[in-house]
């Protein structure tokens, strides 16, 4: 409900999703055209690659890390404490309601054009149906890393700077900046391990390759499986330790 | 003037007192920042992996042009950071203090916090500038020096003009924030050559949106990549039409603004 009063906020993050999508598509059209290393055959997967991560961080970007602050750092979440239902699972619900607004307004809008500017059959239905299993994963694992940064923005009273390191941790090593691939080998072999490639790389690698065996896509759903269940579990019991913890000055 | 400016003053010194209850932040804050230089010099480094030229700007182009896009927006949000806080101030019935005071409103609000961290990021775009220097076009002779300030104060001007004008917007509607988070994500690729983006989003840019006078244009000029000073006259024109729009609009909003109700 909440986000239905802020329409107006999701409308325009739509079009300044749809703005990143072309810079997106001209700088790196840019960087094909100039290029002797990469064949001009690869511009349209990493178009893709770039532009549909972008617009699944905003899909995705549900702001838990300021609720999260605000809402301790307040008082106000004694009233989450007090609920029936426990502190992590409201704080997952509320995510899914700002989450089903954006994907109204920001991903299906977003998704649309890119499909638009990229060649007809590029995608194929096994594909796609691969990328919506793993649409869910990603939304997780962003999910609650935006969670522990609220949380690490607590204990250390700086909400703005963790908030902004976290940003830009999260673009690059998502592959929503640089595509992993046409990163060094062993850098990306590294970043391949890391929680953050399930946000972008993952959904997008399975969308864009028509060619990856089923074996490496076990690997890549299984590895993001991993990761959602780990980083629940650290979540889970980050909160109720602070929770145990909490004092509320009375006002 | 010079009571606005010792009114400056004033509100600094209170500012910065404010500041040392949170030096955490602060310094938390300092070490985020560099995490995100790091990064984006990282990205650059990644794609000049990849090719020797972005439309035939070469590497030390770029990071030159990315250097003075970090002065221009450590300078513009130096001054004009609390942008962000209207929409709230607006929206919680807190902005009223702004209008009742015999001061101007626009001045007020904005004197009232000073953004100490963007300091660091003027420092980081100074360094970063001088150690693409040698390899572009321009040279640290006391004209060209002259010449690079001028520039810099000049694109500031224009982007505090596009920061003030978006924020306005949180007078009629609550897009003001994620505007100026707009603002800030195109201002952030502003350093690319305005080639690369083909004629219909090269004149938007130069236009309606004319981000490409916050750095492209500017970087031609003090790398030799123009002879042509018309830009720097369009530029001129441009910030004047925009801080007259911008503050026409700030005031108006102003004088329509009523306490929300309770």
């Amino acid at each position: 409900m909440t986000m239905i009063t802020y329409r107006w906020e999701c409308m325009f993050a739509a079009v300044s999703s749809l703005f990143t999508v072309f810079f997106a598509y001209y700088l790196w059209r840019a960087v094909y055209r100039a290029s002797t290393t990469l064949s001009t055959q690869g511009f349209e997967v990493t178009f893709a690659y770039v532009a549909i991560s972008v617009v699944l961080l905003v899909t995705f970007n549900t702001s838990a890390e300021t609720n999260i602050s605000r809402s301790i750092i307040s008082g106000d979440v004694i009233r989450d404490i007090v609920r029936p239902l426990g502190f992590h699972d409201s704080q997952i619900a509320a995510a899914i309601g700002t989450m089903g607004l954006r994907f109204l307004l920001v991903f299906i809008p977003c998704m649309t054009v890119i499909l638009l500017l990229l060649p007809h059959g590029m995608i194929g239905a096994r594909n796609v149906w691969l990328f919506a299993a793993s649409l869910s994963g990603s939304f997780i694992i962003l999910l609650h890393i935006d969670m522990l940064t609220g949380l690490v923005a607590i204990k250390t009273e700086a909400v703005w700077g963790v908030r902004l390191a976290k940003e830009y941790i999260v673009s690059v090593f998502s592959g929503a900046l640089i595509p992993l691939y046409l990163l060094p080998s062993s850098l990306s072999k590294v970043m391949l391990l890391l929680p953050f490639q399930g946000i972008c790389h993952t959904p997008v690698t399975l969308l864009t390759s028509r060619s990856m065996s089923g074996m490496e896509m076990c690997r890549l759903l299984g590895m993001q499986l991993f990761w959602c269940v780990v980083l629940m579990l650290v979540v889970n019991r980050a909160l109720k330790r602070l929770i145990t913890k909490i004092e509320i000055n009375g006002g | 003037m010079k009571r606005h400016v010792q009114l400056y003053l004033m509100f600094l010194s209170k500012h910065l007192k404010t500041l040392m209850v949170y030096r955490a932040d602060f310094v938390i804050g300092i070490v985020c920042l560099l995490l995100s230089f790091a990064l984006a010099r990282f990205s650059i480094w990644a794609i000049f992996q990849r090719t020797q030229n972005i439309d035939g700007w070469i590497k030390s182009e770029i990071i030159f042009a990315y250097g003075y896009n970090l002065m221009v927006s450590g300078v513009a949000w130096l001054f004009f950071n609390q942008a962000w806080g209207l929409r709230d101030a607006v929206t919680s019935g807190g902005f009223i203090k702004y209008k009742i005071r015999p001061l101007n409103p626009l001045f007020h609000f904005f004197a009232e916090s000073f953004d100490i961290r963007s300091i660091a990021t003027i420092a980081l775009g100074v360094l970063t500038l001088h150690a693409a220097a040698g390899s572009t076009g321009f040279h640290w002779t006391l004209p060209r020096t002259g010449e690079l300030v001028l520039l810099t104060l000049m694109s500031a001007a224009l982007f505090a003009g596009m920061i003030v004008l978006a924020s306005a917007m949180a007078f009629w509607f609550t897009i003001s924030n994620p505007l100026l988070g707009f603002l800030a994500s195109i201002h952030g690729v502003a350093y690319f050559p305005l080639g690369i983006y083909g004629r219909m989003m090269g004149t938007l840019l130069s236009t309606l949106l004319p981000i490409a006078f916050v750095s492209f244009y500017p970087c031609s000029i003090l790398m030799g990549k123009t002879p042509s000073v018309v830009p720097l006259y369009a530029m001129l024109g441009i910030i004047v039409v925009l801080w007259m729009v911008a503050v026409r609009l700030w005031l108006k909003g102003v004088q329509r603004y009523e306490l929300p109700a309770t």
